[in-house]
């Protein structure tokens, strides 16, 4: 077979490049609200987590979110995405993109709350000092002064975090969800042939993560701008 | 005079070390207190108990006669100016300013706007409103920290060694600043290591070894008639 013809096989008979697009379109809809959830509620934990080393409030919550972390960074994400689909949502008729948004949001959340953590810890005490004798309470304070410190200092670490998060969303095939992986296996089941569906999806990916990165670093640029200006 | 502020039997302990020892201590309204003593004295833990950045171990602090309690009205009636600045670094000159006032709903945006521009051309530095702290000098920083917490208008000003991170060139205008704040009628207490300083603007001096205040006075009764032998001891070091 040459290489035209696998290709003809692969991606347009049967107008097979659906899949792909199937695949895309679920990869990106998980990745990017998986995303938000993760970083939301990662930001959330890092804050209750904080608070309580700092004013010893909170304790229940703490433990509560140091259990969450430990156990979610322990186990393989495929385990938790079969938990939560097999197991919490046995009986309920649920969107299965859905579950995926929630597991890997989730699972997310876990490594970016330790990530955002660090960046809070990261900060001098000294402007903390500042803004209590100012009369700022700790909301006040982490919203407007450390939260957008410490996500500058760890943007790096949180755009890999992300790119992480975009690369194992190919594990939703497990429950059932076509994406660009599982699009490109039921290709390759159909033609007996790898070759094209793995290239394409492996290019597809390398795309996605190289653009992710840019935006991160453009991103990075901009969060930097200020330090740079020169003084008049 | 009116207490202000009143220290009873207040003790501090970090674990089994003692740091503070049983000090009791007023301030009237309108008193420029100078705390000096050597270093490891006890002279900072003893300021940041006065606006609960450490927490006493025993005692009572009471402002206008009622006992003090953690809260953040009580933050915004103490002020503080610390040695390293500790201006917000991801704010503007202005921003730095305004946001304690704004948050606290204590000035609105347009007031504390226009109260925040009054103060920078107090000191000069108008045209510095909208860089950000990395691009001041240190004397600049510690003059936009002060007026940061004067905005607040609080019954008093702490200040932890203002000029000790300054460059020498700088100490001058950042003391200058204090004077005018003090001439202003503001209640501030100080620690610091200039001692001619203290001698020109305090109307108290107060002198902390190990942990206790061992002599208070005022300048000339400290610094020309010492009468402890430890006092005598520490100004002939540092004189
Ligand atoms: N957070 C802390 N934990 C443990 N010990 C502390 C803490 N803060 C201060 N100390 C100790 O308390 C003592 C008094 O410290 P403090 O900073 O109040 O002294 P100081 O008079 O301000 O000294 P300096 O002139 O060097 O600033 C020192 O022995 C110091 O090591
Ligand atoms: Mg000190």
């Amino acid at each position: 077979m040459s290489i035209v013809d696998s290709f003809y096989q692969s991606i347009i008979v049967d107008q097979r490049y659906q899949y792909i697009l199937e695949g895309l379109k679920n990869t990106l809809l998980i990745a990017f609200f998986a995303l938000f959830l993760g970083l939301s509620l990662g930001i959330l934990i890092a804050l209750i987590r904080n608070s309580y080393k700092e004013t010893k409030k909170h304790k229940i919550l703490n433990i509560l979110c140091t259990f969450y972390v430990t156990i979610i960074r322990g186990t393989p994400t495929v385990l938790q995405l079969m938990i939560i689909y097999y197991v919490i949502f046995k009986q309920v008729n649920i969107s299965v993109i859905f579950v995926g948004v929630l597991s890997f949001g989730l699972n997310s959340a876990a490594y970016v709350s330790e990530i955002i953590r660090a960046g809070i810890e990261s900060i001098d005490k000294g402007q903390k000092e500042a803004a209590h004798s100012l009369g700022l309470n700790y909301l006040q304070l982490m919203r407007y002064i450390i939260l957008p410190q410490a996500i500058k200092n760890v943007l790096p670490a949180l755009g890999n975090e992300f790119i992480t998060l975009l690369k194992e969303t190919s594990v939703a095939g497990y429950i059932g969800i076509i994406e660009l992986v599982k699009a490109s296996d039921i290709i390759a089941s159909n033609t007996y042939d790898y070759f094209f569906p793995l290239i394409i999806v492996a290019i597809i990916y390398l795309i996605l993560t190289l653009g992710l990165s840019k935006l991160l670093k453009l991103l990075e640029r901009k969060m930097n701008l200020h330090a740079d200006v020169v003084e008049s | 005079m009116q207490t202000l502020l009143k220290v009873e039997n207040l003790y501090k302990s970090f674990g089994d070390i003692e740091v503070l020892h049983n000090i009791n201590f007023e301030i009237n309204k309108g008193d420029i207190v100078v705390i000096i003593g050597p270093s490891g004295s006890g002279k900072s833990t003893f300021l940041r108990c006065l606006n609960f950045l450490e927490k006493p171990t025993n005692g009572k602090i009471l402002l206008n006669e009622k006992e003090m309690k953690d809260n953040l009205e009580l933050h915004k009636k103490i002020g503080m100016v610390f040695q390293s600045f500790n201006l917000f670094s991801n704010l503007t000159v202005l921003e730095n300013i305004t946001l304690a006032p704004i948050k606290t709903k204590q000035l609105s945006e347009k007031e504390a706007q226009n109260e925040a521009m009054k103060l920078l051309r107090m000191i000069g530095l108008e045209d510095k409103k909208d860089v950000y702290p990395d691009n001041l000098s240190g004397g600049q920083k510690q003059r936009v920290a002060i007026i940061r917490s004067l905005i607040m208008n609080p019954e008093i000003m702490l200040f932890d060694e203002p000029t000790s991170a300054l460059d020498p060139e700088m100490i001058e205008e950042v003391l200058t600043l204090m004077k005018e704040v003090a001439q202003k009628g503001m209640t501030m207490v100080i620690v610091t290591h200039e001692l001619d300083f203290a001698n020109d603007i305090a109307n108290k001096v107060v002198f902390m070894d190990e942990g206790k205040i061992v002599e208070t006075g005022t300048p000339t009764e400290i610094f020309k008639n010492p009468k402890t032998e430890r006092l005598k001891e520490f100004l002939s070091k540092i004189k």
